[in-house]
C-alpha cells in the first residue's frame, strides 16, 4: 500500500512536472471557435514557440463573468461581439482589444432533412429562404438567448427580416416564443444534432457552419449582422429585452459579428500573450480563419 | 410459473431493456469500420486513469477513519457531521466546481498562499485531483459507514478484551470484515470520480481528462468522434466494479 502511494505520488509529480516543462499559455474564447483554434491556430503556434496553448471554449458571457469574477484566470481571451470584452474592460482586467477576425449570420441546413431540396433551391435563390423555415413539421434549432451571444443574434436577424420582407409575424411564425424551449440547444449539441439529422435547420455562424462543412443559405447584408456599414442606421433598429440581475430588464442590440482578443492584465506569461494575440492577426493565422469560414476582421480595436 | 413471478420477470425485462436501451443506440451508431480517434483521446484515457486513482488513494486515506468514526461513536451534533459530509454530494455539480475555484482560484483565501508555494489549482494535475476528491469522496464515505455499520460490535469487543490495542483490532478484525464494503465504496468512488464533468469543468478543464475531452470532441469534430472515446471509457472505466462485483459474489457464496 505505502509503494502503490509513493508511486502514484511520483507520477503525479512527475506528470506536474512534465506539464511544467514548458509554460501553459491558456486561451479562453468564444465556443464556436473551437475547429480552428483547436485544430489549426493553437498547434501551428505551439510549433512556432515553446509553449503549449490550453485553449478553452466556451460561451463567450460565462468565460467574461468567470474570468471577471476571479474564478478562472487566461493570458487571452477571445470573445464574439464587443459586450463580453466591454465587461473585462470595465472590470480594468482587459486594456485594448483588437479584431481578429469577423463572421455573419447564416440558415445552415441538415443534408438529411426531408426539406433539403427546398434549402437548396433557396440557396441557389430560386425559393424563398423564410418561407422554407415556416413549413410545417420542420424542426428549428438555436443557442440559449440568455447566456450565448450568438443565440441573441438570431432573433435580431430575424427581427430585421421581419423588417426588411414587411412580414411582422416572422419572428413569431419561425421563432415562437424568445426562450422556445423546443428550439434551444448548446452550442456543439446544436450542430451535431443538424449533422445527424434531428434537427432541420439552425441559424448560426458562417464561420461554425463552414467550420462543420455544412450547407447553409447566406442571408442579406442587411439581415446578416456582419456588415458594420449598416451597423448605425439599419442593424440598430432590432432590438429585444432580457431579464437580466435584480429583476431588472436589460436591451440586448445588435453588435458587430467580429472576434475581438485581447491580453488579460494579470496574465501569467505577458509576453506569450501578446505573441499569440499578434499571432491571431498574422497572414498566417488570416488564412486558417478564411479557409474556416471566416471573413477579415472589421472596425476598430476596443479599450 | 405464477402470475406474480411472471409480472415480476416482465417489469424486469421491461427495467432492463430501458436501462440498455441507449448502449443500443450507441453500438447502431458507432461506425465500426473506421473507429476515428481524434488528437489527444488517449492522453485523456492515461490522465483521467493517472488522477483517479491518485484521488482515490487520497479518499481512502482520509474517507476510511471518518467513515469508522461516523459508525462507531455517538456525540452530540453528530448530525451536523453528517449533513457536512452530505453537502459535497447535494451541491450541483457545476456549483460545486464554481466553490472550488472561489476557494481555490488564484484569488481565494486557499489558493493564493498555495499559488505562492507553486502550487496552482486551477487547470493543473493538483486542481483535478482535487475535483476528482470532492466529487467522489462523499460516496466513498457513505458507503464505507455501511460497511463499517456491518462488522458486528462484539467482535471488536471481544478482540480488545483480549488485550489487543484499537489499532491492532481495528486492523486484524474491523478491515478485514468491512473489506467488500469498503472495495464497493472504492468501486463507486472510481465511477464518480472518472465520470465527473461538471466540477472539472470549472476548476480543471486541462488536464483534459476524458469527460472534458468528449465535450471538446463534440464541439470540434461533432457526433462521430464522440463514440469512439466513449468506448474506451467503457473499456477503462467497467473493470475495477466488475471485478469488485464478482469478489463479492463469489465470497457470499463461500460464506452460505
Amino acid at each position: 500500500m505505502r509503494r502503490l502511494l509513493a508511486l502514484l505520488l511520483a507520477t503525479l509529480t512527475l506528470g506536474t512536472a512534465a506539464a511544467h516543462a514548458q509554460p501553459a499559455l491558456t486561451v479562453a474564447y468564444a465556443g464556436s471557435m473551437g475547429v480552428v483554434m483547436d485544430r489549426h491556430i493553437s498547434p501551428t503556434f505551439e510549433r512556432k514557440y515553446p509553449v503549449s496553448v490550453r485553449g478553452i471554449g466556451q460561451g463567450a458571457w460565462a468565460l467574461a463573468r468567470l474570468i471577471a469574477g476571479g474564478q478562472m484566470r487566461a493570458d487571452v481571451f477571445v470573445s464574439v461581439t464587443p459586450g463580453p470584452m466591454r465587461l473585462l474592460i470595465e472590470k480594468g482586467l482587459v486594456h485594448r482589444a483588437v479584431p481578429v477576425a469577423s463572421t455573419q449570420m447564416v440558415i445552415a441546413y441538415s443534408p438529411k432533412s426531408r426539406f433539403a431540396a427546398r434549402f437548396r433551391e433557396a440557396a441557389a435563390g430560386r425559393r424563398t429562404w423564410y418561407r422554407v423555415l415556416e413549413e410545417p413539421g420542420l424542426r428549428f434549432g438555436r443557442t440559449d438567448p440568455a447566456t450565448d451571444p450568438q443565440g441573441r443574434n438570431v432573433i435580431l436577424s430575424f427581427q430585421l427580416a421581419a423588417l426588411y420582407y414587411h412580414r411582422p409575424r416572422l419572428v413569431q411564425r419561425v421563432l415562437g416564443p424568445l426562450r422556445n424551449p423546443r428550439q434551444i440547444f448548446t452550442e456543439p449539441s446544436l450542430l451535431s444534432r443538424l449533422e445527424s439529422g434531428q434537427i432541420d435547420a439552425v441559424a448560426g455562424y458562417l464561420s461554425a457552419v463552414r467550420s462543420h462543412r455544412l450547407p447553409y443559405v447566406a442571408l442579406p447584408a442587411q439581415i446578416n449582422l456582419g456588415d458594420p456599414a449598416y451597423m448605425r442606421d439599419w442593424y440598430s433598429r432590432a432590438g429585444f429585452e432580457v431579464s437580466g440581475l435584480h429583476g431588472g430588464k436589460v436591451r440586448v442590440k445588435p453588435q458587430p459579428l467580429v472576434f475581438y482578443a485581447a491580453v488579460l492584465d494579470n496574465a501569467s506569461h505577458p509576453d506569450l500573450a501578446r505573441s499569440f494575440v499578434r499571432f491571431l492577426r498574422s497572414p498566417v493565422a488570416q488564412k486558417m480563419f478564411r479557409d474556416n469560414g471566416y471573413s477579415p476582421p472589421h472596425g476598430k480595436p476596443l479599450g | 410459473m405464477n402470475r406474480a413471478n411472471r409480472l415480476l420477470a416482465l417489469t424486469a425485462t421491461l427495467g432492463l431493456g430501458l436501462l440498455a436501451l441507449p448502449f443500443a443506440a450507441l453500438i447502431g451508431a458507432t461506425h465500426w469500420h473506421s473507429l476515428g480517434f481524434v488528437p489527444g483521446d488517449a492522453a485523456s484515457i492515461g490522465i483521467s486513469l493517472t488522477y483517479t486513482a491518485i484521488a482515490l488513494v487520497v479518499i481512502a486515506l482520509l474517507g476510511t477513519p471518518l467513515a469508522y468514526w461516523l459508525a462507531r461513536s455517538r456525540f452530540h451534533g453528530k448530525w451536523l457531521v453528517e449533513a457536512l459530509v452530505l453537502l459535497p454530494l447535494l451541491t450541483p455539480p457545476l456549483a460545486m466546481g464554481i466553490l472550488l475555484s472561489t476557494l481555490y482560484g488564484p484569488y481565494g483565501w486557499a489558493g493564493k498562499p498555495l499559488a505562492r508555494l507553486g502550487v496552482e489549482l486551477t487547470n493543473t494535475a493538483y486542481a483535478f485531483v482535487l475535483a476528482q476528491v470532492y466529487s467522489a469522496a462523499p460516496y466513498f464515505i457513505v458507503t464505507a459507514r455501511a460497511a463499517f455499520e456491518g462488522v458486528p460490535r462484539e467482535l471488536e469487543q471481544v478482540a480488545l478484551t483480549l488485550g489487543k490495542t484499537r489499532w491492532q483490532c481495528f486492523v486484524s478484525i474491523t478491515l478485514p470484515l468491512a473489506g467488500l464494503g469498503l472495495a464497493a465504496a472504492a468501486a463507486l468512488a472510481w465511477v464518480r470520480a472518472l465520470g465527473e464533468f461538471g466540477v472539472v469543468l470549472i476548476i480543471a478543464y486541462f488536464p483534459q481528462g476524458i469527460p472534458v475531452k468528449l465535450w471538446v470532441n463534440l464541439q470540434d469534430y461533432g457526433l462521430s468522434a464522440v463514440y469512439p472515446l466513449l468506448w474506451l471509457f467503457f473499456l477503462v472505466a467497467m473493470p475495477l466494479p466488475l471485478l469488485l462485483g464478482a469478489l463479492s459474489r463469489r465470497s457470499g457464496l463461500v460464506r452460505a
